[in-house]
């Protein structure tokens, strides 16, 4: 779901910038208020866990194989700021190291995969595990971050002009829905064992 | 994990090396701002452009052969979204390919539209490939600091470098184990091992970063980060991106 | 008579699941000795080790320097007391060697040229003066050792804390630690099980077991009384042992 430069136009980047840059500032002073001085530490070493977790494969059938967006799972663990800011990081060091995603698109990447997917994500788990269990509610979140954010992904690319919305909405939001189904069960998993071993350790607001 | 190709070159010597950290940042994001907000179908500006960019590949000193390794590597992920850009920019009403008698679905700006964006991220990422490999990460990150990137961030970034190979070892040490007592199982039961590595990984993180808060109050730390920035902007420095922003210009006034 | 530079009297711990992991501890260290805390796992010699400059803070009855430990004065403590961890990683957290080493200076308030001063100057003492610019993920654990190490002299220390300092070292690099260690002249706590190092570098032993002082007295009468040291899970010194 990484845009690679030259996707959008001068409009969309700046937009999505700016917000991001919003986004990160104010989820900066949350998880700075909240941590004080471990968040350095914390951030650093849980952003080093979701760049390794994002490169672990996991096979799906017939030899294909998905990778895992994490966003969920970083917000179900650490609350919705502290994972915003984490997946923002793991981002940053995609494009520059990896050029995994533009620097242009850069602002765009951080809207869908860090603050969409990550808050909103924390979202829909908030909510949904007053009603359902927290495995079930784990799901939903993991399943709906991938979606909502490969949605936004899309009206990004179709506001650019790019791709008419009539297409690339359904295309990527129909794809991800797929995808979203590994997201969820690995999610899930994870999750379920954290709650076995070290319960404690997930997020409190 | 290895990231010994990057450290490969990127205490080698030359005119790109030599820039202060700031100035390169700025020159090249400068250039990728440029290409990948050129407007329009007109595909011939990418001629002098691709030109200034193997220029700036020449004067580095790295070899052109593994610049370019590194965009074919990532070639097949960018035609992968592009690769139906022809057949759906109809929008605009633009002529359809014909051949003969036969009218193909693919419209001709749509060619063009898909071109465009190819070379759009292709320059890009091997300007982008070009900053990293002739920069070190720590003086890049020093310098993004200068620039105005909030330190808390610069700080947090500069961790995850360096716990993303102790992380990357322990899982990948967990999986050799993992190997070493497989003789079956369903797809289903080793995704359910690997979602149990990645909880194992978690754990050991989060404790690892305990540790490590501890190991920093121990030597004074407050919550500040301090470091020293010694890299100074030498007027050479200024001239090349001033020189660099000229061609640009023109370029794109004129191509 | 030296100066008593570290007081601790009748110390009790509990760990957050209360566990009773110090019970009545009471030790005196005197400036420039070395001490080796030797005991069986569990004993509790990390944990005492982490009261000594403030991270944990039992019932309170240490003094450093005839200081309480308290919150106002933890600056203060940790300028004076180098703690170096087991595991090097843990100590090492900055894109390179010059980095680490500068973290305490830096958090110091010292002036660029102080900082400058103080790398040079500690990377000297270990031998890792090569390396000032290398990224610490690319160094032998020898290395990273000796680097976690400095990290904590560049603080000039009085009092140097040190937790198994030679576990992981290959033969050539516990030797080269050794000698390192004998050169300092800070005053030295050492946690380890390597009872050779203990012969080598400390003049007296703190031997605890499950949380408790069993007995501190100078190296060589502890390694010679056989029966305190099987009654302790403890081996003996290579160097003391007899063939046959």
């Amino acid at each position: 779901m990484h845009i690679p430069d030259g996707f959008l136009s001068v409009k969309v980047s700046a937009a999505t910038w700016v917000i991001s840059l919003c986004g990160i500032a104010l989820c900066l002073k949350k998880v700075t208020a909240r941590l004080k001085d471990k968040m350095i530490p914390l951030m650093g070493v849980m952003s080093a866990f979701v760049f390794a977790a994002q490169m672990l494969n996991f096979p799906i059938f017939a030899g294909t194989s998905g990778h895992l967006l994490a966003s969920a799972l970083a917000s179900i663990l650490l609350g919705p700021y502290a994972a915003a800011i984490v997946m923002t990081c793991v981002l940053v060091v995609q494009c520059f190291l990896f050029q995994d995603g533009g620097i242009t698109a850069l602002g765009a990447n951080i809207l869908n995969m860090a603050l969409v997917a990550a808050i909103g994500g924390y979202g829909v788990y908030s909510i949904a595990k007053k009603m359902t269990g927290i495995i079930v509610a784990t799901a939903m979140a993991a399943w709906l971050s991938v979606v909502l954010a490969s949605s936004v992904c899309a009206l990004e690319l179709a506001a650019s002009g790019t791709v008419a919305l009539t297409i690339v909405l359904p295309a990527m939001a129909l794809a991800h829905a797929l995808t979203g189904g590994i997201e969820a069960a690995v999610t899930c998993l994870i999750i379920n064992f954290i709650l076995k071993v070290r319960k404690d350790l997930l997020y409190k607001p | 994990m290895e990231h010994a190709f990057f450290d490969e070159y990127s205490h080698s010597d030359s005119v790109i090396h030599r820039l202060e950290p700031r100035v390169k940042i700025l020159a090249f994001l400068l250039c990728i701002l440029f290409i990948a907000f050129a407007t329009g179908y007109n595909l011939k500006i990418f001629v002098p452009y691709s030109i200034t960019v193997i220029s700036l590949i020449l004067l580095s000193k790295v070899p052109v052969a593994f610049i370019f390794k590194r965009v074919v590597s990532l070639l097949p992920f960018i035609l992968m979204v592009t690769i139906f850009l022809p057949f759906i920019q109809s929008v605009e009403g633009g002529e359809k390919v014909s051949w003969g008698a036969l009218t193909l679905p693919v419209s001709y700006n749509g060619i063009r539209l898909f071109v465009s964006v190819v070379m759009k991220s292709c320059l890009s990422v091997m300007l982008t490939t070009l900053l990293m490999v002739s920069t070190d990460f720590a003086s890049l990150l020093k310098a993004l600091e200068k620039l105005r990137v909030p330190s808390l961030l610069i700080m947090i970034i500069s961790f995850m470098y360096r716990y993303v190979f102790v992380l990357e070892d322990e899982l990948m040490k967990m999986r050799q184990a993992k190997e070493c007592r497989s003789v079956g199982g369903s797809q289903w039961f080793h995704l359910k091992a690997q979602a149990n590595m990645l909880g194992v990984l978690f754990l050991r993180a989060y404790e690892r970063a305990e540790k490590v808060y501890l190991a920093m109050c121990s030597r004074g730390f407050d919550g500040h980060a301090r470091s020293i920035y010694d890299s100074k902007i030498k007027t050479r420095d200024m001239l090349f991106l001033v020189f660099l922003a000229v061609i640009l210009t023109l370029i794109k006034l004129y191509g | 008579m030296a100066k008593k530079v570290i007081e601790i009297q009748g110390l009790n711990f509990y760990y957050p699941d209360s566990t009773h992991a110090l019970k009545n501890i009471a030790l005196d260290i005197f400036e420039g000795e070395s001490v080796g805390v030797i005991g069986p796992n569990g004993a509790g010699k990390s944990t005492l080790l982490l009261h000594l400059n403030g991270i944990l803070r039992g019932d309170n009855h240490i003094k450093l320097f005839d200081m309480e430990i308290s919150d106002k004065a933890l600056p203060l403590i940790r300028k004076k007391v180098g703690v170096v961890f087991q595991d090097p990683n843990n100590q090492l957290f900055m894109p390179t060697v010059f980095d680490d080493v500068a973290f305490g200076p830096l958090s110091m308030g010292l002036s660029k040229d102080e900082v400058n001063r103080a790398v040079n100057e500690a990377l000297r003492e270990v031998d890792m003066l090569d390396c000032v610019n290398r990224s610490s993920h690319h160094l032998s654990s020898g290395q990273k050792k000796r680097v976690s190490l400095a990290t904590v002299l560049s603080m000039r220390p009085d009092i140097l804390v040190l937790d198994e300092p030679s576990s992981d070292l290959d033969p050539k690099h516990r030797r080269d630690l050794i000698a390192i260690l004998k050169r300092l002249s800070a005053t030295k706590i050492i946690a380890t099980h390597d009872l050779d190092l203990v012969l080598e570098v400390c003049s007296r032993v703190v031997l605890l077991n499950a949380g408790r002082v069993v007995v501190t007295a100078a190296a060589m009468e502890v390694f010679s009384n056989r029966q305190l040291l099987e009654e302790n899970d403890l081996g003996i010194p290579i160097a003391l042992c007899k063939a046959g």
